[in-house]
């Protein structure tokens, strides 16, 4: 039965399917297609049974589509919260480290320009210089995520799960 | 519901209204919204994927790298005012010291800045959980936030760094018209 005003029904069925862009499949795996509900429901019931199958699709939608993001941020911040975090120092060294190389290099360059070579001193001087901004990068970003899993645990993640399963779950 | 059907409750036809339109709305949803939640998904996903992380880098070092340079020149040049012999130990000296606080200042502003990407992508997941609950989202930090904080980060450490060394200067004595022009500003040991 086609709606004559929207025409919806008909034209975007329960088999359509949407090009999700970005790889957003990939990452969760997700079926791809929306849900959509019958609004044509006939008989004495249809007010209920179309409300029962609105209820339905939204937790079919929800299952499908957030369901699968929230277990991963569960899992980024139990599980797995340790290998991400050395990622997350071991990219602050590396960027610090990178820093340095680029500054020590143009500073060779310009000290060349003048027609001066870097002295041994300076050179013990940048690399010790170099360790302990390393130091600080690393102890930052490891306060840094330690901070952020406290933040997202007791304010993000549980609330919303509670939610979910007592009231529209 | 073996009474034959009779002494079930009817819907009204108020109700069966409602509940069309509630069908109705919903598939309006999931026609129209659903692909624009999803498009914010996949950006959400996105950031902090390696290239992600990467743009912020040299998004940062393009912010941080002409003020460093800017200021290092500016102290060389007081330098040359002040007579400094460009083969001094203490031109020397001093040149490497403020390589140094520029190298310190912005790798940790980098590292700054890495983690604030990561904070944009936790705030982003905190979004879209908070969509499927049907809740309104927070607003999320920007790039540009995120540099800000970066180069604010940088530029205090950099500075920490160039402190301590005109601060050893003096007490060591040995500052002479470098360290005057160092600290000139500050009301130091002119």
């Amino acid at each position: 039965m086609a709606d004559p005003t929207t025409n919806l029904y008909q034209g975007a069925s329960m088999t359509d399917t949407y090009d999700y862009s970005g790889g957003y499949q990939n990452m969760y795996n997700q079926t791809p297609g929306n849900y959509f509900v019958d609004p044509y429901r006939t008989g004495d019931q249809a007010a209920q049974d179309t409300l029962a199958d609105l209820y339905e699709a939204e937790f079919q939608d929800y299952l499908n589509r957030f369901f699968p993001v929230e277990q991963d941020l569960i899992q980024q911040m139990t599980t797995g919260f340790e290998g991400l975090q050395q990622e997350e120092i071991g990219r602050a060294q590396q960027a610090t480290a990178t820093q340095y190389a680029n500054v020590q290099g143009q500073q060779a360059r310009r000290m060349a320009g003048y027609g001066l070579q870097m002295s041994s001193g300076y050179a013990q001087d940048a690399s010790r210089g170099e360790t302990s901004a390393i130091v600080a990068a690393r102890n930052f970003a490891r306060l840094r995520s330690e901070e952020r899993r406290n933040q997202i645990l007791s304010g993000g993640i549980g609330s919303a799960l509670t939610q979910k399963s007592v009231i529209s779950g | 519901m073996s009474g034959g059907g009779s002494n079930k409750i009817k819907d009204t036809k108020a109700q069966k209204a409602l509940a069309q339109i509630a069908a109705k709305r919903f598939n309006l949803y999931q026609q129209y919204y659903v692909p624009l939640e999803n498009q914010f998904m996949s950006d959400v996903f996105k950031m902090n994927s390696p290239t992600e992380m990467e743009n912020v880098q040299s998004f940062v070092t393009a912010l941080q790298q002409p003020k460093f340079q800017k200021q290092k020149v500016m102290q060389e040049q007081q330098m040359f005012a002040q007579g400094a012999d460009i083969t001094s130990g203490q031109f020397q000296d001093a040149s490497a010291q403020m390589t140094n606080a520029q190298a310190r200042g912005m790798g940790t502003g980098t590292a700054e800045a890495l983690s604030g990407q990561l904070d944009r992508y936790y705030q982003g997941m905190g979004n879209i959980i908070a969509m499927g609950q049907g809740q309104a989202g927070q607003a999320m930090s920007g790039l540009g936030d995120v540099g800000a904080l970066a180069q604010k980060r940088g530029i205090a450490e950099a500075q920490s760094d160039m402190s301590s060394y005109v601060n050893t200067l003096g007490a060591a004595g040995t500052g002479l018209g470098l360290a005057y022009g160092y600290s000139r500003g500050k009301g130091g040991y002119g």
